[in-house]
C-alpha cells in the first residue's frame, strides 16, 4: 500500500486511514471471502458490551432512499468471548483492531473497557450514540455534562489504548459534545454515528422495523455528517473520524477536507464488501493526481468562502 | 465481483429469468444456495442502496449460472430493465444448502416464487437416485412458470392453483397432505404461511422437511444481523442469521408462529 494513505493516529500506524465501521462488519471474518482485509486499514468491530447481548425484535432493517435504516439493538457476543474467540481471527491480519463497545451503566462501560484495554487490541471505540437502545448509552449523548461524566470515567481504566468517543448526529449542537469529550481526554471522536429515523409500509400500515425509530446511514445522511465533521473540526484539537454515507473515494476525501483524518465505511459494505479497499486505492490516485505527498494533509484543507 | 449478464429475459408478466457469467458462483456444487446482486449496472449507484438475496436457480455451464425473480418493488423492477452484456455487482455463494437424499421419494413443495431453489435441487436429487414429485402452487396458471423446464427435471409435476386455472384447484398443501406418506423428505420453498402449513403437515406424518426461508437482507455475510430467524434448540430459542446458518432449516425447528408473525 502507498507511503501516502499512511497515518499515525493516536499514535497508532494505520496502513490507511479506510477503517470498516461498528455495525456494519461483524467481527471481521464475516467478510474474509469477499474482500482483503490486509488492505483496510482498520476494522472497528460490532458494538461489544460486558455480557452478551441478543439485541431487538424483527424486522430489524428497511431500506429507504440511498440509505437504510436499522434497529439491530447492538446485539453481540460480550467482551470475554469476543477476546477468546474472534480476536485470534483478526489478529492474522494486518489491520489496526479497533473495538467498538457499550454499556447500560457507567459501571458497565468501565468494566467492558478494563477487560478491552488489556485485550491485544489497537484502539477503543466508546458508542454513546446508538439510537436503538434505550439503555445502549444514548443517554450519555442527551447533554454535555452526561458526556463529561461517561469520558471521564472510562478514561479513568483506559490507560494503555487510546479511547474514541463516537458522537450522535441527534442533537442540536455536536460542537459541544466534541468538546466535552477533549475537555475529558477522549484522544478522538468518530462523527458520526446514525441518524433517529422512520419508516411505513403504506400497504400492512406498520412501522417498517420492529422497534418502530431506527438509525438512518447511508449515502442519504452524507451532507450531514461532512457538516458536522467541519463543525467538530472547527472546535477541538483532537483528531475526528469522520463517517456517514460514504460509498466512493469522492465521499471519503471530502470527509478529509472537512476535517477528519481517517474515515469508517459502514453501509457501503453492504453494497459492495470490496468498498474499503476500493476507496483506499481512489485515494491514492486522487492524492498523486494533486501532488499531495500523504493523506494528512489533506484534513481541513477545505477552501472557504 | 461483478458479473456479465448473458442472458435477462422476462417470464410471463410478473417474473423474469436471468443469466450471469460467474465462475466463482457457477462452480456451486450444492443446491439451496444463494446469492446477492445489484439491482443496476451503474457502478456509482446508490438507490437502491443494497443488493437482493436470489436463490441460485441452475449452473448453466463451469461459467455461467442462472435465478428468477419475480418483479414485487422498485429492485426487481430495475433488476428486469438490465441489458445483456452489462456487469452487475454480486456477492457469493451464500448461505447453507438442502441436505439432499440419496435413491429416495422425495417431494419438493414450492409456492411462487418458492420455485426458484427447486430447479437445481430437482436435478441433484434426480442425479442421486430419487424419484422427484414437485407439488408447486400459485394463484392461477400465470404464477406456474417454466413448466416445460420443470416436466423435464422432475418425475411428477403437480401444479396447484387457487383459481383452478391450471392443475388441482386449491392450495398446494392439499396433495401433500394426501400424499405425504410416498416421501422420504420435503423440502419446501414459498411464503412463510405456506411452509408453516407444510412443516405441520410433515411434523404429523413424522417426515423429515427442509425449508428454505427468504429473508430481507442487508449484508448477506452474517454482519449485519439483520436477517434473524428464531429456532428452536434444546437450550431454548435461538435467532439464526438466515443469510449464513441459513437460508435452509430444519422445518421441524422452526419457530413459526414468530416468523410469521414478522
Amino acid at each position: 500500500m502507498s507511503e501516502r494513505l499512511k497515518i499515525n493516529l493516536c499514535g497508532v500506524e494505520f496502513n490507511n486511514p479506510v477503517i470498516a465501521a461498528s455495525g456494519t462488519f461483524g467481527y471481521g471474518l464475516e467478510f474474509s471471502r469477499f474482500t482483503d482485509l490486509n488492505k483496510i486499514g482498520g476494522i472497528s468491530v460490532k458494538g461489544i458490551s460486558l455480557k452478551e447481548t441478543y439485541g431487538n425484535k424483527m424486522p430489524r432493517i428497511a431500506e429507504t432512499a440511498s440509505g437504510m435504516l436499522n434497529a439491530i439493538g447492538l446485539q453481540n457476543i460480550g467482551a470475554e468471548k469476543f477476546i477468546s474467540e474472534k480476536l485470534p481471527f483478526l489478529k492474522k491480519y494486518d489491520t489496526r483492531i479497533i473495538v467498538n463497545f457499550w454499556g447500560k451503566t457507567i459501571e458497565e462501560y468501565t468494566e467492558t473497557a478494563a477487560i478491552l484495554d488489556k485485550a491485544d487490541i489497537d484502539m477503543l471505540e466508546m458508542n454513546i450514540s446508538c439510537p436503538n437502545v434505550k439503555e445502549g448509552g444514548i443517554a450519555f449523548s442527551s447533554c454535555p455534562e452526561m458526556t463529561e461524566e461517561i469520558v471521564k470515567a472510562v478514561r479513568k481504566v483506559v490507560v494503555h489504548k487510546p479511547l474514541i468517543v463516537k458522537l450522535s448526529p441527534n442533537i442540536t449542537d455536536i460542537r459541544l459534545f466534541a468538546a466535552a469529550c477533549e475537555k475529558c481526554g477522549a484522544d478522538a471522536v468518530s462523527v458520526i454515528n446514525t441518524l433517529l429515523g422512520m419508516a411505513i409500509d403504506v400497504e400492512t400500515m406498520k412501522p417498517k422495523i420492529a422497534n418502530i425509530t431506527g438509525g438512518l446511514s447511508g449515502p442519504a445522511i452524507k451532507p450531514v455528517a461532512v457538516r458536522m465533521v467541519h463543525e467538530v473540526k472547527k472546535t477541538v484539537r483532537i483528531p475526528i473520524i469522520g463517517m456517514g454515507g460514504i460509498a466512493f473515494w469522492e465521499d471519503a476525501a471530502e470527509f478529509f477536507l472537512a476535517g477528519a483524518s481517517a474515515v469508517q465505511v459502514g453501509t457501503a459494505n453492504f453494497r459492495d464488501p470490496d468498498s474499503c479497499v476500493k476507496i483506499s486505492e481512489g485515494l491514492d490516485a486522487y492524492l498523486e493526481r494533486k501532488t499531495i505527498n500523504n493523506i494528512s494533509e489533506l484534513t481541513g484543507k477545505a477552501v472557504l468562502y | 465481483m461483478n458479473a456479465q449478464i448473458i442472458s435477462n429475459a422476462p417470464v410471463g408478466t410478473k417474473f423474469g429469468y436471468m443469466e450471469l457469467k460467474c465462475p466463482e458462483i457457477a462452480s456451486e456444487k450444492n443446491a439451496g444456495r444463494f446469492f446477492m446482486v445489484s439491482v443496476r449496472s451503474d457502478e456509482k449507484s446508490i438507490d437502491p442502496i443494497l443488493k437482493r438475496p436470489f436463490a441460485i436457480c441452475d449452473i448453466k455451464s463451469p461459467d455461467t449460472f442462472s435465478f428468477l425473480y419475480m418483479i414485487v418493488g422498485r429492485g426487481t423492477s430495475l433488476l428486469a430493465k438490465c441489458r445483456q452484456g452489462e456487469y452487475l455487482g454480486v456477492t457469493g455463494p451464500l448461505g447453507n444448502y438442502f441436505k439432499l437424499e440419496k435413491n429416495a421419494s422425495v417431494a419438493l413443495a414450492a409456492g411462487g416464487i418458492g420455485i426458484a431453489p427447486m430447479i437445481m435441487t430437482a436435478k441433484k436429487l434426480r442425479g442421486q437416485g430419487c424419484r422427484v414429485t414437485l407439488f408447486y402452487g400459485g394463484r392461477s396458471a400465470s404464477d406456474i412458470i417454466m413448466r416445460d423446464t420443470l416436466e423435464n427435471i422432475c418425475d411428477e409435476l403437480v401444479p396447484v392453483t387457487e383459481d383452478g386455472s391450471l392443475g388441482i384447484k386449491g392450495l398446494v398443501t392439499a396433495p401433500i397432505k394426501e400424499r405425504i406418506s410416498e416421501f422420504r423428505k420435503v423440502y419446501a420453498c414459498g411464503p412463510n404461511r405456506m411452509l408453516m402449513a407444510v412443516n405441520d403437515i410433515c411434523s404429523e406424518a413424522g417426515t423429515d422437511i427442509e425449508v428454505s426461508l427468504d429473508e430481507h437482507m442487508a449484508c448477506g455475510v452474517g454482519a449485519c444481523l439483520g436477517c434473524l430467524v428464531a429456532v428452536k434448540e434444546k437450550t431454548g430459542t435461538v435467532m439464526k442469521r438466515c443469510c449464513v446458518e441459513g437460508p435452509v432449516f430444519n422445518g421441524a425447528k422452526i419457530d413459526w408462529p414468530a416468523l410469521c408473525r414478522g
